[in-house]
C-alpha cells in the first residue's frame, strides 16, 4: 500500500549490517524507547492516514476507442481501456520483468517447449461468474480463428496446443521454444460465456466488455467519454479511485485549455507545453520518463551510396543527436545507440554514442573517394554526394529531424533533399518495395526486446520490417536463440551483444528516444515514474477525501 | 401542381445514383486501405494475416464487384458495418445525427433572429450608418476563421471568466439528475458552439435578406399601398417582410448539405460529437462503408430537404405552380 | 455607362477600401522575396519562439523562422490559391452555365443533374477527402476548391441566360446566323457579368478561409511552404505562450477577406439594377 505523504521512519534497532564493535552513541534504553516509539508512530500512521477511497480520475484522449476486445484491439485508445478491463495471464511490473498476473505462477519446462499456467482461483468476472482455464482456452481459439480480425494471431503461430488438464491449470505445448511466448500470454483474456454466442467480430460486448480487470466498464458515449468504475471485488484489492473517465477531445490546444481550467486530471504534453510557465502548473504534477520509442535515420544498405561502413560511420559523426534532442524535443529525450527502448534489461548502456565529429567524417568520406569540390560540395567520380531523404506526412517530429540532418549533412558537403510523403503511399509504394535510398521514421516498441522481426536477414521480403536489407549472420544467429532461450541471464547477454552488433554496424543511425510528458492533476497521490512508465500502479492511486473533487455530479 | 412534383421527384433518382457514384470511386482514389490502420508496421500483423482479414472484408474484389453488392445491399438499405469497429454503419450515423441536427437548427434559429431583422432594417434604409455598421460587423464575423473565434471565445468564457464548459456535449454525473438540469447542463455546453457558429455564418443570410426587401421595396404593390395610406408596420412588416423571406427558402436549401456533413472544424475544436468529425475520421482510416453512407445518407437528406424547400416554394409563390 | 459604375462605386467608401487593400496586397505579393527581412525558410532554432522585437518585426515561430517575412511569402500563396480556385470555379462554371442555359433541353438537364449532385455533398468532405487521399499540396488544394464551387455559379449563371435568353438582341443575333460561341461569349456574357463578378470576388475571400480551414486540420499548404492558415495552425500549440503566431495571420485572414467580401458587396450593390 502506497501512502506517500508518511515519512518512513525506520526505527534505528532494525537497520542491519551494523557492525556490533561500532559502539552507537545513544545509551542502550534510549535505543530501545526510541525503537518502539518508532513502531508506534508507524502502526498509528498506518491507521491515522490510510489511502482514502473515492473521486474521479478524468483522463483524455484525442481519439474515441473502437474496440473495447483486447483480441481484437488494435488503437491506443482502446488498449487504454481494455487494461483496466481485463488482464492477462501475466502482466510487466515496474522493473519490465514479467510476474503473474490471473496466473499466480507458471513453469517453463523441456527448454522451453511447454509452460504451465496455473491459475489464480477465486477471481470472478464482472458479472459474478467465476474465471477458470475454460476462458484462457477459448481466447486462444479466437486468436487462432480465421474468421477473427485480430492483429494478434502471428504471436501464436508457433504454439502446437493448449489444454486445461483442470479449471485453474493451462498447459501451452510450443512447436519450438519461443521465449517471446511467455510475454504474449498478457494478451487480455476474453469470458467464454460471454462470447461463445454470437459474433466474435460485432459481438455486443465489444462495446459493453466484461472483464476480470481492476475497472468495470460502466457507459461509453460514443465521441464523448467512457465511464468505468471500480471493482470492488478485484482480486489484488479494490482500487482507491473509485471511477476513471476517459474523456474524448479531439483537439491537443483544447485538451491543454481544459487541464487549465481542472476539468480534466491528466493530459499528455507536447514538450513546448512541458517547459510552460509553472503559474500554468499551479494545480498539475508534471512527470517525464524515458518512452518505448525511438526516432531513427534508416538506410537502404543495398544502395551504393550507403553500402559501404565507413560512409554510414562518416554520417554518424556527422550527425549532432545531443543538438537535435535539444532543438527538437527541447532537451526532453536522449541519444540513443541501439534498438531497444532505454529502459528496457535489454539496452546496452555500455556502448557509447559516436560523438558528433565533422572533420573526422570529412576524412572518412574522403578515404571513400568522396572530395570536395570548389563548391564543398563532395564528389566521387564526377557525380555528388546526394540523395532523397523521406518521411512521412503529418508527424511534424520526423519532419523536422529530417531537415535538421539536410542542414547538418549539408555542413560536411552532402546535399539532402526531404520529400513528405503521405502515409499510406509511403509504406506501400515505397518501404515495402524498398524503393527508398534514406528514411527518418520511428519505432514504438513492445516490453519484450525480440525483434527478430526487424533486423533478421530472412525478414526482407515485400512487407516485411526489414526493409533496410541489413544481414549479420552472427546476429541472425543470436537472434534466434535469445528468442529460444528462457534463460533471463542468457537473454540480457544476447541482447547486449546485439546491441553493440547493430550499433557498430549502423544499419540505422538511432537518433534519439523521445520522453512521455505527462501531467497529472496535484490531487491525485500515487504516481511514481519507474522503468515500465508511469500507470503500472493506478490502482493504488489515491485522492484524500478533503481533496476530492467529483463525488456525484461532475460538474466541467 | 402535382405534375410539377411529380418531375422532381423524378429527378431524385439519378441525382441520388449520381452521388453513390462519384462517392465510390472517389474512394477508389484512397491510397490505402482500411486495414492500414492496425496493419503498417505493426509487427504483430504479418502479411499473410493482413491478406486473410482484406478478403474477409470483401476488398480484394475488383471495384465493379464491390460496388454493385454495396448496391445491392443498399437498396434493403442496409449500409453495411463500419470497417473500424464492426458496428452498422446506419446505427453509428444515427447517433451522431441528433446532436448535428440539434447544434445546426440551433444556430440556424439564432441566424435567422438576428439576420432577418438586420436585413429588415438595412433596407429600410440604405446607407444609413446602421446598414454601414451592421455590414461591417456581419462581414467581420464571416472573414474571421471560425476556429479563431471558437478559441477565443473557450479562453474568455471557459478558461477566465468560468461561466461556460469549454467543450463537449453534457457533464457526466452518476446521481440520477432532474431532467430540467440535464437540460441546462446541455444549454451552457451548446452555447459556446452556437453562438461561434451562427455569428460567424450571419453575413450571407442577412445580405440576402437586405438585397431581398430592397428589390421588393421598389415594386409598385408597395408603392400602391402607400399611397392608400397603410401604417408602415403593415406595408413593410408584414406584406413586405412576407414576400422578402421567400427566396430565403431556396438559401436553405443551398445551405443543408453543409448542415449534415460540413461542421468538421467546430465539432473537432469543440469535442462536439457530431457527424462531421464522423466523416472526417471515415476518412482518415478509410472506412469505405462509412464514407459511403454518410455522403449517400447526407445527399438523401439534402436532396429531400431540397424538395421539401420547392415543395413549400410551391406553395408559397403562386406564380411557379402555374409553370 | 462604365463612368457611372465607377462614380457609384466610388462613394461606396468601404468596398473602395477593400479594393484599395487589395491592390497592395497584390502588390506585396508581388515583390514579397524582395521585401521580406530575413529568408523565411531558413531556421534558427535558438530563437524559436521570441516575441515581437527590432530584429523579428512580428516574432519568430517554432522553429525560429521570421513570421513577418513568412506572412509576406504568404500573401503569396493565400492570394495565388484564392485566384487559381476562383479562376478554375470561372471557367468551369460560366461555360456550363452559359451552355446549359442558352442551349437548354438534354444539356440543360444534364449539366443540372451534374450540380445536383456535387451539390448534395458537403463540399467540406469531398475536399477533405480528396487531399487525405491524393495528397495536401498546394495544387491539389488550388484544384479541389475550384473543383467543388463551380455548381453554385453554373447555376446562377443558368438562372441569368434563361432569363435573357429571350430577349429581343440575343434573337437578333441568333436569327442574323453569329456563330454560337460568339454569341455566347460575346453577346450573352456581357449581361451576365455582374453576378459573376460578384461571385467571384466572394469566392477569393472564401477560398482563402477555406485554405485555413483545411490547414487546421493539418491538409492545407504544406510546411515548409508558409501559408496563412499553417502559421496560425502552428500558433494554435502555443497559444499560452506565443500569442503572436496566432494574432498576426488571423488579423491578416480577417482583413483580407473582410476586403474582398467588401468589395464583393460594393459591386453587388453598384451593378445590381435595382438598388
Amino acid at each position: 500500500m502506497k501512502k506517500a505523504s508518511i515519512p518512513i521512519v525506520i526505527p534505528p534497532g532494525c537497520w542491519g549490517g551494523i557492525h556490533h564493535d561500532v559502539r552507537p552513541w545513544f545509551p542502550r534504553q534510549w535505543l530501545r524507547g526510541m525503537t518502539i516509539l518508532g513502531s508506534v508512530c508507524l502502526i498509528s500512521a498506518l491507521f491515522l492516514r490510510a489511502a482514502d477511497y473515492g473521486d474521479a480520475y478524468v483522463d483524455s484522449s484525442i481519439g474515441d476507442a473502437s474496440l473495447l476486445n483486447p483480441v481484437l484491439l488494435s488503437d491506443s485508445a482502446s488498449g487504454d481501456i481494455a487494461g483496466l478491463v481485463f488482464n492477462g495471464l501475466v502482466k510487466y511490473d515496474k522493473n519490465i520483468q514479467l510476474v503473474g498476473d490471473l496466473a499466480e505462477s507458471w513453469k517453463v519446462s523441456r527448454g522451453g517447449l511447454v509452460i504451465v499456467f496455473h491459475l489464480r482461483q477465486g477471481v470472478r468476472w464482472h458479472d459474478g461468474q467465476p474465471f477458470t482455464a475454460e476462458d484462457v482456452l477459448f481466447t486462444y481459439q479466437k486468436l487462432k480463428d480465421p474468421k477473427v480480425h485480430t492483429p494478434y494471431a502471428s504471436d501464436f503461430d508457433d504454439v502446437q496446443s493448449v489444454v486445461a488438464p483442470d479449471p485453474y491449470t493451462v498447459r501451452v505445448t510450443y512447436r519450438k521454444a519461443f521465449a517471446p511466448g511467455l510475454a504474449s500470454w498478457g494478451m487480455g483474456i476474453v469470458p467464454k460465456h460471454i462470447f461463445e454466442k454470437g459474433d466474435f467480430n460485432t459481438h455486443p460486448a465489444n462495446r459493453r466488455p466484461i472483464g476480470t480487470g481492476p475497472y468495470r466498464f460502466k457507459e461509453w458515449k460514443t465521441d464523448q467519454y467512457i465511464l468505468l468504475e471500480a471493482n470492488p471485488d478485484y482480486f489484488e484489492g479494490k482500487p482507491y479511485l473509485q471511477r476513471y473517465v476517459y474523456r474524448i477531445i479531439p483537439d491537443q490546444a483544447v485538451q491543454f485549455l481544459e487541464m487549465r481550467n481542472q476539468t480534466i486530471d491528466s493530459i499528455t504534453l507536447t514538450p513546448d507545453q512541458f517547459k510552460a510557465y509553472d503559474s500554468i502548473f499551479e494545480h498539475h504534477q508534471r512527470y517525464r520518463y524515458p518512452s518505448f520509442k525511438y526516432v531513427y535515420f534508416g538506410f537502404n544498405l543495398k544502395n551504393e551510396l550507403f553500402k559501404d561502413l565507413r560512409v554510414r560511420q562518416a554520417l554518424a559523426y556527422a550527425i549532432d543527436r545531443q543538438s537535435m534532442v535539444q532543438g527538437i524535443v527541447l532537451g526532453l529525450g536522449q541519444p540513443i545507440t541501439g534498438p531497444f527502448p532505454v529502459t528496457s534489461w535489454a539496452y546496452n548502456a555500455e556502448v557509447k554514442p559516436m560523438p558528433c565529429d565533422p572533420a573526422r567524417a570529412k576524412a572518412l568520406l574522403a578515404e571513400c573517394g568522396w572530395k570536395p569540390d570548389a563548391s564543398g560540395r563532395l564528389m566521387k567520380d564526377g557525380k555528388p554526394f546526394a540523395f532523397t531523404l523521406m518521411t512521412n506526412q503529418g508527424n511534424k517530429v520526423r519532419e523536422l529531424c529530417a531537415e535538421v540532418i539536410q542542414q547538418q549533412l549539408k555542413k560536411v558537403g552532402i546535399d539532402v533533399t526531404v520529400r513528405i510523403m503521405e502515409w499510406s503511399t509511403f509504406i506501400h509504394e515505397y518501404i515495402d518495395k524498398k524503393n527508398f535510398e534514406a528514411i527518418v521514421m520511428g519505432w514504438q516498441l513492445g516490453r519484450d526486446p525480440d525483434n527478430y522481426a526487424m533486423w533478421h536477414s530472412s525478414q526482407q521480403k515485400e512487407g516485411q520490417y526489414n526493409f533496410c536489407g541489413y544481414e549479420n549472420p552472427e546476429v541472425d544467429r543470436w537472434l534466434v536463440e535469445a528468442r529460444e532461450t528462457f534463460d533471463p541471464v542468457r537473454r540480457k547477454a544476447l541482447y547486449h551483444q546485439i546491441h553493440a552488433h547493430i550499433a557498430a554496424d549502423l544499419p540505422y543511425l538511432f537518433l534519439y528516444c523521445p520522453d512521455e510528458l505527462v501531467a497529472i492533476h496535484k490531487r491525485i497521490r500515487g504516481p511514481e515514474v519507474a522503468p515500465l512508465g508511469l500507470a503500472w500502479n493506478f490502482r493504488e492511486w489515491w485522492v484524500p477525501k478533503k481533496e476530492q473533487r467529483y463525488k456525484t455530479v461532475m460538474t466541467p | 401542381m402535382t405534375a410539377y412534383l411529380s418531375r422532381r421527384l423524378l429527378h431524385l433518382i439519378p441525382t441520388l445514383f449520381g452521388i453513390s457514384l462519384l462517392s465510390f470511386f472517389l474512394i477508389q482514389l484512397a491510397p490505402g486501405g482500411p486495414i492500414d490502420q492496425m496493419a503498417d508496421l505493426n509487427p504483430h500483423v504479418t502479411p499473410a494475416v493482413k491478406a486473410r482479414i482484406r478478403s474477409d472484408m470483401g476488398l480484394d474484389q475488383p471495384i465493379l464487384v464491390q460496388y454493385g453488392r454495396w448496391l445491392k445491399r443498399i437498396a434493403f438499405f442496409d449500409f453495411g458495418v463500419s470497417l473500424k469497429d464492426n458496428r452498422p454503419v446506419f446505427k453509428k450515423i444515427t447517433e451522431r445525427l441528433p446532436a448535428t441536427l440539434l447544434l445546426n437548427i440551433l444556430s440556424i434559429g439564432l441566424m435567422l433572429l438576428l439576420a432577418i431583422p438586420i436585413g429588415f432594417f438595412a433596407a429600410i434604409k440604405p446607407r444609413s450608418w446602421f446598414d454601414r455598421l451592421t455590414t461591417v460587423f456581419v462581414f467581420f464575423g464571416f472573414s474571421v476563421p471560425t476556429y479563431a473565434v471558437a478559441l477565443l471565445a473557450m479562453i474568455v468564457f471557459g478558461l477566465r471568466l468560468g461561466w461556460l464548459p469549454i467543450s463537449g456535449l453534457s457533464s457526466l454525473n452518476w446521481a440520477p439528475v432532474p431532467v430540467w438540469m440535464k437540460v441546462w447542463d446541455m444549454a451552457r455546453h451548446l452555447l459556446l458552439p452556437t453562438l461561434v457558429l451562427g455569428l460567424t455564418s450571419l453575413a450571407g443570410l442577412s445580405r440576402y435578406m437586405r438585397s431581398s426587401m430592397l428589390e421588393i421595396i421598389h415594386q409598385d404593390y408597395i408603392r400602391a399601398a402607400e399611397a392608400k395610406g397603410l401604417t408602415f408596420w403593415r406595408i413593410y412588416g408584414v406584406h413586405a417582410l412576407r414576400n422578402a423571406l421567400i427566396p430565403l427558402i431556396t438559401l436553405f436549401g443551398l445551405m443543408l448539405p453543409d448542415l449534415i456533413g460540413g461542421g468538421v472544424i467546430i465539432e473537432t475544436i469543440f469535442a462536439y460529437p457530431g457527424m462531421g468529425r464522423l466523416g472526417y475520421e471515415a476518412i482518415m482510416t478509410r472506412d469505405y462503408n462509412l464514407i459511403m453512407a454518410i455522403t449517400v445518407i447526407s445527399a438523401g437528406l439534402t436532396v429531400a430537404g431540397n424538395f421539401l424547400a420547392d415543395l413549400l416554394y410551391a406553395y408559397v409563390d403562386p406564380r411557379i405552380r402555374y409553370r | 455607362m462604365i463612368s457611372l459604375y465607377l462614380e457609384r462605386f466610388r462613394q461606396n467608401r468601404l468596398a473602395v477600401a477593400g479594393f484599395l487593400f487589395i491592390v497592395l496586397l497584390a502588390l506585396l505579393a508581388l515583390f514579397a522575396p524582395w521585401l521580406c527581412p530575413h529568408d523565411p525558410l531558413a531556421q534558427n532554432l535558438v530563437e524559436r519562439l521570441h516575441g515581437p522585437s527590432a530584429a523579428h518585426w512580428l516574432g519568430t515561430d517554432d522553429l525560429g523562422r521570421d513570421v513577418f517575412s513568412r506572412l509576406l511569402l504568404g500573401t503569396r500563396v493565400s492570394l495565388s490559391v484564392g485566384f487559381v480556385a476562383v479562376g478554375i470555379e470561372l471557367v468551369i462554371g460560366v461555360t456550363l452555365g452559359l451552355c446549359a442555359g442558352f442551349f437548354g433541353g438534354k444539356l440543360d438537364t444534364l449539366v443540372m443533374r451534374l450540380v445536383d449532385v456535387m451539390l448534395s455533398i458537403p463540399a467540406i468532405f469531398l475536399i477533405l477527402a480528396v487531399l487525405a487521399f491524393l495528397g495536401p499540396n498546394i495544387y491539389n488544394v488550388m484544384v479541389i476548391i475550384g473543383l467543388t464551387a463551380w455548381p453554385g455559379l453554373t447555376r446562377l449563371v443558368r438562372g441569368e441566360c434563361l432569363s435573357i435568353r429571350e430577349r429581343e438582341y440575343i434573337q437578333a443575333a441568333r436569327l442574323s446566323g453569329i456563330s454560337t460561341a460568339r454569341i455566347l461569349f460575346v453577346h450573352l456574357l456581357p449581361n451576365v457579368i455582374s453576378p459573376i463578378l460578384v461571385s467571384a470576388t466572394l469566392g477569393v475571400g472564401g477560398a482563402i478561409l477555406t485554405e485555413s480551414a483545411l490547414s487546421f486540420l493539418g491538409l492545407g499548404v504544406q510546411p515548409p511552404a508558409p501559408s496563412w492558415g499553417n502559421i496560425l495552425s502552428i500558433g494554435r500549440d502555443y497559444l499560452h505562450m506565443a500569442w503572436w503566431l496566432s494574432l498576426f495571420p488571423t488579423v491578416a485572414i480577417l482583413v483580407t477577406v473582410l476586403a474582398f467580401n467588401l468589395l464583393g458587396e460594393g459591386l453587388r450593390d453598384v451593378l445590381d439594377p435595382r438598388t
